[in-house]
């Protein structure tokens, strides 16, 4: 979201002193077909999320808790993107500003695991088990396949793919927005994992910032979430501090322009 | 373009490294809790709560948990909760217990049971009360000598007070500050006291003294007659100064047989003491037991548990009970329902209870549980603390 400030703080800088020579150009909504870009992207195992903290996992070891952080974690194995990218202002032809939509279906392993990649149960603990000391449970399996993901970025574009009329060879974008995921599409049919019973862990947006070159009609993109969060915890086995980054998301893919 | 290429640069460097960082803390499980809970004494203005179960001592301070498992501590088995006086100390963060001759302190880094040996003036064993000083000095109060005039041609006499300071040393429990203040035999009762943020000890009997300071070459006081419909007036108990200058107390010491019928409200001068009758000001529920114990003041508010009394025979009932808060101002009084839930059906098995913030704590036969005021839910606390305790 920073990122996202840092980039409209800029905008004015790059763009508002060459306001007054008429080399800025709106969106037009009449013009629209000139203003939109079509891509369409892939990748291939070079794609993974990781989802906030949602709750812990707790082990009692000797009258001691020790809670770990648990999470939904997305492991993507192919996925494919359209992705839809409005100039919304664009200077001359050396720059524009795009507000781009990237949505995603991914085929990926979902799961929702412990620091320690305890598989973590959502089923309600019974009295009994609480008077057991136990107060988290494990389920068996991963939790389901696929994912779906939604978009929204707002980037500065430079060079090549800027404009329509930019002959560049190369160019360049920026981008920062959130990202909405959402999975797993399937549960994991051979357990007895309730869709309901997940619920509260199959969603979740991040920000992200996103590096994009592009060589002719080709992009380059490498997407990061740009708020993660480290969770520092204690297992009852090992004592010493353990680290788990929350919140991520890394992604390096591969789009084509589609048209002009 | 290579100004572009470091913008950008710098742009994903300073942005991804925006990282936030939550620390979990393996914590000592408060398995204690889940044994009949004796005791629990809720310190509202300071978030602070004492627990007191068969198996130990449960402290809370905000989000902080310190316990005192009797496995380790077995000086705790032998104190009897249940009519203990509980102080808190908000400037050392120190609970203080009096159970009978038994003075246990504990805090995040104390635990010291002392047991008192003093020979006190024999008419006046029982008679004394115990207050906290601003600084978090315990103190106590009592007789220390009868005085007759046989020149009076009365059979009244004076009893002295004497102000104690608790010292704890293995032979000397208390320093002794021996005042020439006097009840009079006729209106002869249990003292009570109160620290003023300024200091002053104010004596709740008649006449109130205020204590502007003492120490034991001197001792200066003012004394207030009451008088009037009033002069019946001896003390009352567990009293409270309101900011708005009003010394408040119970007309009896409430317990779960003995519900409060009135409060005691005087001012620091010579108006006429008055009573607010419970009953005539608020409408007690039919079902109710009237108001057992006293939770909490503020400033001219006090709040009570009004007890309902059901168990399996009585069959189900919806309510447990009710907070009634009462505004001693304008003798307003509102009941809020304790509804039972599938995990506290009856009130039978309830020994204790109060409030901190939007939370009923609920010391039952069984564990201790929390009753969540915006949401009538009640759950288990061990459980709770697994959901709240590990994040800090």
């Amino acid at each position: 979201m920073r990122g996202l400030i840092v980039i409209l703080a800029l905008i004015p800088t790059l763009l508002g002193a060459q306001e007054a020579d008429k080399s800025l150009y709106l969106l037009s909504p009449r013009h629209i077909e000139t203003s939109i870009r079509h891509e369409i992207g892939v990748s291939i195992g070079t794609h993974w999320s990781k989802s906030q903290m949602w709750t812990t996992f707790t082990t009692v070891e000797d009258g001691v808790a020790y809670p770990e952080p648990v999470f939904s974690r997305v492991i993507g194995v192919g996925a494919l993107t359209y992705e839809p990218r409005l100039r919304l202002l664009e200077y001359k032809s050396v720059a524009s500003l795009s507000l781009d939509i990237p949505l995603t279906a991914s085929f990926s392993v979902v799961d929702v695991l412990s620091g320690s990649r305890r598989k973590y149960s959502a089923e309600p603990l019974t009295e009994q088990e609480i008077n057991s000391n136990i107060f988290s449970k494990e389920r068996s399996g991963f939790l389901g396949l696929f994912h779906g993901e939604a978009g929204a970025l707002l980037s500065l574009n430079f060079g090549q793919g800027a404009t329509l009329e930019n002959t560049k060879a190369i160019g360049w974008t920026v981008s920062a927005g959130y990202n909405y995921l959402r999975g797993p599409l399937f549960m994991n049919f051979f357990q007895d994992n309730k869709r309901s019973d997940y619920g509260q862990f199959m969603g979740w947006a991040t920000p992200v910032g996103r590096l994009g070159m592009h060589i002719d009609r080709f992009v380059l993109y490498y997407m990061i979430g740009l708020n993660p969060t480290r969770v520092i915890y204690q297992t009852g086995s090992t004592f010493e501090p353990q680290i788990e980054m929350t919140r991520t998301y890394n992604r390096l893919s591969i789009s084509v322009r589609l048209g002009r | 373009m290579n100004k572009w290429i470091t913008l950008i640069l710098v742009l994903l460097i300073g942005t991804t490294s925006c990282v936030d960082e939550i620390d979990l803390r393996p914590f000592e499980l408060p398995s204690l809790t889940k044994s009949t809970v004796r005791r629990v004494e809720a310190f509202e203005l300071d978030s602070a709560l004492f627990v007191a179960t068969d198996e130990g001592v449960m402290l809370l301070y905000g989000d902080e948990q310190i316990l005192f498992d009797a496995g380790s501590y077995d000086e705790l088995l032998e104190i009897e909760w249940t009519n203990a006086e509980v102080l808190y100390a908000p400037t050392t963060d120190i609970f203080w217990v009096i159970a009978d001759s038994a003075f246990l302190r504990v805090g995040r880094n104390t635990f010291d049971l002392h047991y008192d040996r003093t020979n006190f003036y024999a008419p006046t064993k029982s008679y004394f009360d115990y207050a906290l000083s601003p600084d978090g000095k315990l103190y106590r109060l009592g007789y220390y000598d009868e005085v007759w005039d046989p020149n009076s041609g009365s059979f009244f006499s004076d009893y002295m007070i004497g102000i104690y300071e608790f010292v704890g040393n293995p032979n000397n429990t208390w320093k002794e500050t021996q005042t020439d203040l006097g009840v009079n035999s006729k209106f002869l009762a249990d003292p009570t006291f109160v620290f003023a943020e300024n200091g002053d000890l104010i004596i709740n009997t008649n006449p109130v003294y205020v204590v502007t300071s003492f120490n034991q070459s001197e001792v200066v006081a003012d004394s207030i007659s009451k008088t009037g419909s009033g002069f019946k007036f001896r003390t009352s108990y567990q009293p409270y100064l309101s900011e708005t200058g009003h010394m408040y107390g119970l007309f009896s010491e409430p317990t779960f047989l003995t519900p409060v019928v009135a409060v005691v409200d005087h001012a620091l001068n010579e108006e006429e003491v008055r009573l607010h009758a419970l009953d005539e000001n608020c409408e007690m529920p039919s079902s109710s037991q009237g108001a057992v114990k006293l939770l909490d003041w503020q400033s001219d508010q006090a709040r009570f548990f009004v007890q309902v009394f059901s168990s399996p025979q009585t069959g189900e009932s919806e309510e447990l009970g009710y907070i009634m808060t009462f505004d001693l101002a304008s003798d307003q009084c509102s009941l809020r329902s304790l509804r039972s839930h599938p995990d506290l059906k009856w009130s039978e098995g309830i020994n204790d209870l109060d409030i901190l913030e939007d939370k009923v704590y609920i010391g039952t036969r069984e564990e201790l549980m929390v009753y969540d005021l915006n949401t009538d839910d009640v759950t288990s606390y061990l459980f709770n603390a697994i959901e709240n305790l590990s994040v800090q």
